[in-house]
């Protein structure tokens, strides 16, 4: 049976690998250059050799964004960049740029997804696409799936949609508020988004003393929609993110990843949607809807919180680092005490959870407490605790949520 | 090189007439574009006009379209008598391919203002549209240097905008309707509701300005029509006075953009006015135009200048000398590191720091997460070393590179 590609987000090496394990079957990230997220890690030459390698080594593919609109001083080792890219066995390039899709075409023989910053709304436009050389288009997120699937079926061409993740509230590319207003190119990976910020808003009719926060678009999610993706024959479905914790990725993984093996199953079920609701509310979210993958996103489209997103029904502890079979290493990102409840989310299966009852550090040493940003050794608390798959790369949550703070 | 403008009245085809070097009229319907005003009647009609003065109509389409507006659209134009516009101009690639494929007697002038700042991209707009394409309308995030050189080097005629509102952001989504009318009239949500659903024919047309909670003396004007949201700099894009380069390098048009200053059913006030003086002394026209007025990008683009200074130091040792990283310590007592691959202790040859110090530790014993001390490492391994004065996490550990 035909099944959707799932396609997870990595900031760097040790998303890619969360991503993989926890179910996605492909991962696109940035290099050192010409894609949107400047300010993210973004993987050096050697590293994107090594994620490569250990995604191919795991069935999974490896798309490179290339997705910056760039100007021509931009595009200086291109050529060199996109033959590399072809060298290592990158599986594809996402490209929003009309003069980086006529390089990568006469410097390699890379697969060419056209991103969705290039705005691809319909089918006429699709066309003039393929005929560029596009493999794949990863269409606007305006498109409803019915949409997208017209597309695809009208211009042969592959569809990938967005299926999870923040949304530009402008068609994407068509926003330069960075650019005028803090000189920085949001087209090129300097967005400062401004969409995020309260405004005074004034008509004639109305004062503007009070903020309002008009211009925020809600989180997207998919999980109600995913037998549409089957239907449509949509290629790919994307989370986004690449900016996002390795808790993000595991979790938005490993949902989406249920969900299509239960459809592809025929056992997508009102408890499945439930739980997976659950899972993806642990994680900050700016209160989730549909975008527009039914019908056009619409007056309620707007996430209208002043306070920030919200921050999840469970605050990210850290990763399992390693384990023997009688304790856990565990990096924190947040405090951790003696007597803290706290859950491991396996590759598959149920969260497993822990209350702490010891706490050792890396010498050996007991502790109370131990501060975020260090690495502490669990031991397991039993015998049933030890027949977990509790495994390297599973991430850890508290069963309490986060406290809150603005974003 | 010549002047075009909006209009939206016999008025203000008037003005156009008399307005020197002014050839074409941008005629903006209000099914077709993101800020269109007209009915198609009245399209038509100025049309005809517009030719009876001798000035060439131009139809303004230049809403993005999801498929199933652009069916719509594409069914509402066949109804259209096309052949009374000299050209059409387009920013949706598919429009610009359904009238290549449908219409290709009609010249295309395409807008390219986003997304757009390299000649590979430009040239190949001009390839792939071929004959269809008249014109490309250039962006103005381009600096002058590069306008210049690609008038010259483009194969068809370029447009510029050289005075008007600077658009900051195109949604399609409807953002003024709920905050600024909901607020006033809840009893009619049914009414607000229907507003959010895509009609072509909506008259809708909400104005406001937002401000930045920490900067509220900054109103940036803001639009709702039946196509989407639209925001706009506080200040207008003003290049009048700096035409001359542009002028020999061959530019073809120059764009007076004054809807924002309409007045009732006229968008080209004083556009023979404003036409002759940009002839005469251009300069005065800055000093007394209607608003504050800049040209971002117009002597250089730099934009770009951040993005070093955004990077992690440590990006150019990310590569086959790295050997491991450090993931946390305890200040006094140990460090942990996490091996990114496999090598020797001898192989070692110093840290670098996240602030890009490069230092050399003295006598590290590394041992196992079992406590074993081991001088052979295995990617991926967890190594517990003595205490390293100044390792902090992130910090790398090098070696020769293979």
């Amino acid at each position: 049976m035909f099944k959707p590609e799932l396609l997870a987000p990595a900031k760097n090496l040790e998303r890619l690998k969360v991503a993989i394990a926890y179910g996605a079957d492909a991962v696109y990230l940035g290099g050192q250059n010409y894609g949107l997220r400047a300010r993210a890690d973004n993987f050096t030459d050697s590293e994107l050799a090594h994620g490569v390698a250990f995604a191919h080594h795991h069935d999974a593919k490896i798309y490179v964004t290339l997705n910056a609109f760039l100007h021509d001083a931009d595009f200086e080792g291109l050529p060199d960049y996109c033959q590399f890219l072809e060298s290592i066995g990158v599986d594809g390039v996402i490209v929003s740029d009309l003069g980086v899709i006529r390089v990568v075409k006469t410097s390699s023989n890379l697969h060419i997804h056209l991103s969705t910053q290039a705005s691809c709304l319909n089918s006429y436009s699709a066309r003039l696409w393929k005929e560029m050389g596009v493999k794949r288009l990863i269409v606007g997120r305006e498109l409803s799936i019915t949409e997208a699937g017209l597309i695809g079926e009208e211009s042969g061409i592959d569809v990938e949609m967005f299926t999870h993740g923040a949304m530009c509230m402008a068609y994407s590319g068509h926003c330069t508020i960075s650019n005028f207003t803090a000189g920085r190119d949001s087209n090129r990976g300097g967005c400062i988004q401004s969409c995020r910020l309260p405004y005074h808003l004034e008509s004639q009719d109305k004062q503007g003393d009070d903020l309002v926060s008009f211009m925020s678009s809600r989180d997207l999610w998919g999980i109600y929609q995913i037998g549409e993706f089957f239907n449509h024959n949509i290629c790919s479905i994307k989370i986004e993110g690449r900016m996002k914790s390795s808790f993000y990725v595991a979790l938005t993984c490993k949902v989406y990843r249920q969900l299509i093996d239960a459809y592809a199953a025929g056992r997508l079920d009102e408890q499945l949607l439930s739980q997976a609701s659950a899972e993806l509310q642990s994680i900050p979210n700016r209160d989730y809807f549909s975008g527009s993958l039914e019908t056009p996103a619409d007056k309620d489209s707007v996430f209208g919180q002043l306070s920030g997103i919200n921050t999840g029904t469970h605050a990210y502890l850290g990763m399992v680092m390693d384990t023997t079979p009688q304790e856990i290493i565990l990096r924190l990102l947040e405090p951790l005490a003696v007597g803290d409840e706290i859950e491991i989310i396996p590759f598959q299966g149920e969260p497993i959870r822990w209350q702490v009852n010891q706490l050792f550090s890396m010498t050996g040493e007991r502790l109370k407490s131990m501060r975020k940003d260090s690495i502490v050794r669990l031991p397991k608390p039993d015998d049933s605790m030890r027949s977990h798959n509790i495994t390297k790369l599973n991430v850890v949550r508290f069963t309490r949520s986060p406290v809150t703070v603005a974003s | 090189m010549q002047f075009n403008t909006f209009i939206s009245s016999i008025e203000d085809l008037e003005r156009c007439v008399n307005a020197p070097h002014l050839h074409e009229v941008l005629l903006e319907p209000i099914v077709l574009a993101r800020q269109g005003q007209l009915s198609k009647a009245k399209v038509h009609n100025l049309a005809k006009q517009a030719w009876q003065k001798k000035l060439r109509p131009v139809l303004v389409w230049d809403v993005l379209m999801p498929e199933r507006v652009m069916r719509t659209l594409c069914d509402q134009l066949k109804d259209w008598e096309v052949s009374l516009f000299g050209a059409i101009r387009v920013c949706d690639p598919g429009a610009a391919y359904w009238l290549k494929t449908h219409f290709p007697e009609i010249p295309i002038q395409l807008i390219v203002e986003t997304g757009n700042h390299n000649l590979e991209a430009l040239q190949g707009w001009c390839e792939i549209l071929s004959e269809s394409l008249e014109r490309l309308v250039l962006s103005i995030e381009l600096p002058e240097e590069k306008l210049i050189e690609y008038c010259q080097t483009l194969p068809v005629p370029c447009e510029l905008l050289g005075v008007g509102p600077i658009l900051l952001f195109y949604s399609p989504r409807s953002l003024l309707v709920n905050p600024l009318l909901e607020s006033q009239n809840t009893e009619a949500t049914e009414d607000i509701d229907s507003l959010y659903r895509f009609n072509p024919d909506s008259p809708l047309y909400l104005e406001a300005t937002a401000a930045f909670a920490d900067n509220p003396n900054r109103h940036f004007p803001t639009l709702e029509t039946a196509h989407g949201t639209f925001m706009f700099l506080d200040k207008d894009q003003f290049i009048l006075d700096q035409l001359d380069g542009l002028r020999e390098a061959g530019l073809h048009t120059v764009r007076l953009d004054l809807r924002h200053l309409s007045q009732e059913d006229n968008v080209a006030i004083d556009i023979d006015q404003i036409c002759r003086l940009v002839l005469e002394n251009p300069a005065k026209i800055r000093e007394t135009w209607f608003r504050e007025t800049r040209a971002p990008f117009f002597k250089a683009n730099r934009t770009t200048a951040l993005f070093p200074r955004m990077k992690s130091k440590l990006s150019e040792y990310r590569n086959d000398a790295c050997l491991a990283e450090v993931m946390a310590g305890e200040s006094g007592k140990y460090v942990v590191f996490y091996t990114w691959r496999s090598f020797e202790i001898s192989q070692i040859q110093g840290m670098v720091l996240p602030t890009g110090e490069e230092i050399v530790p003295q006598d590290v014993i590394f041992r196992t997460v079992n406590g074993e001390s081991v001088d052979r490492f295995e990617p991926e391994q967890i190594l517990v070393t003595n205490w390293i004065k100044k390792a902090v996490p992130g910090s790398l550990l090098l070696g020769k590179m293979s």
